[in-house]
């Protein structure tokens, strides 16, 4: 019964179509942009305006499609995080829209327990993975830590991420110094006077 | 010097342990094997067992919840680094979710 049932389900049936506007859904409260829900689904642009609608959803347009964002230090981490989980859900479920909703989901949920918001936002994890798809961003798997990071250009064997990179580094009075700008502007004291600056001079 | 076993403690803790991963396992089954670092089958099994084999479970007098990572990514997970704890905490948590 079960399978003459499944039989009848054409993409183009209403049963088709319910389950895909459950997951247009639970995209936008995620907060996918509408290309990207219009791009993986069968959705008519007018249903995806009254979800969009009916849930509130910002209407925000494209994002540049240039890899330099992608390929930021601070935002290439987090495209290896993403990227990790996605890999351990890859084969699991049937429909694309559904992964990237699990996916995206687990992803943010490490940083709401540190309480940041994450850099890399529905629409971006989405660009990400089509460009990790279409080979514009390769990955580099770093020699000591063997994560691998994403980049537009092959890099040698002996690549080192700046994780490991940092740990190797002595910090530096520049850094110190910078350190210590950071933490007086975090409690929002005014940086005050030079003397308290680090220096190699006596 | 006690000679406290601690096994009541253990036993709570066990089976605080196995009811939060059953809850989760009926809630989100994918993301609870990512965070447990559990496979599908045992998912499975964890799922389908009754009241009275879970607290059969629990007492079994040993620890049922083991620390999963090797020190290296303990430490960084715990935000141990030269220079920024969030950079360390996030290097911790790819190279443990590449583990298991």
């Amino acid at each position: 019964m079960m399978e003459r049932h499944n039989k009848n389900i054409s993409k183009r049936s209403a049963v088709f179509l319910g389950e895909e506007i459950r997951l247009a859904q639970r995209a936008f409260e995620l907060g996918a942009r509408k290309w990207v829900v219009a791009q993986e689904t069968r959705l008519p642009e007018a249903v995806l305006n009254r979800l969009m609608q009916e849930l509130d959803a910002v209407h925000i347009g494209m994002l540049p499609v240039s890899l330099d964002w992608f390929e930021q230090w601070e935002h290439s981490q987090e495209i290896s995080l993403f990227y990790t989980i996605w890999k351990r859900f890859e084969r699991q479920q049937n429909h694309f829209l559904e992964k990237l909703n699990v996916v995206y989901f687990n992803y943010k949920s490490f940083f709401k327990s540190w309480y940041i918001v994450p850099r890399l936002d529905y629409t971006r994890a989405y660009m990400a993975l089509k460009k990790i798809e279409r080979d514009e961003l390769i990955s580099c798997r770093c020699s000591q830590c063997n994560i691998s990071f994403f980049t537009s250009k092959k890099l040698d064997e002996k690549y080192l991420c700046a994780f490991c990179k940092t740990e190797h580094k002595k910090m530096t009075n520049k850094d110190k110094n910078r350190m210590i700008t950071d933490i007086l502007q975090s409690v929002g004291l005014p940086d005050i006077s030079m003397r308290y600056r680090c220096s190699s001079r006596k | 010097m006690s000679h406290k076993d601690f096994i009541e403690e253990m036993a709570d803790l066990n089976m605080a342990y196995l009811l939060l991963l059953q809850r989760m396992i009926a809630e989100d089954k994918p993301s609870a094997c990512v965070k447990f670092g559990i496979d599908e089958s045992l998912a499975d099994w964890i799922e389908s067992l009754s009241p009275t084999k879970l607290v059969m479970l629990a007492r079994s007098n040993l620890a049922l919840v083991s620390l999963r990572f090797d020190e290296k990514i303990m430490k960084k997970l715990a935000g141990e680094g030269p220079r920024d704890d969030l950079s360390a905490r996030l290097h911790g948590l790819i190279m443990a979710l590449k583990t298991k």
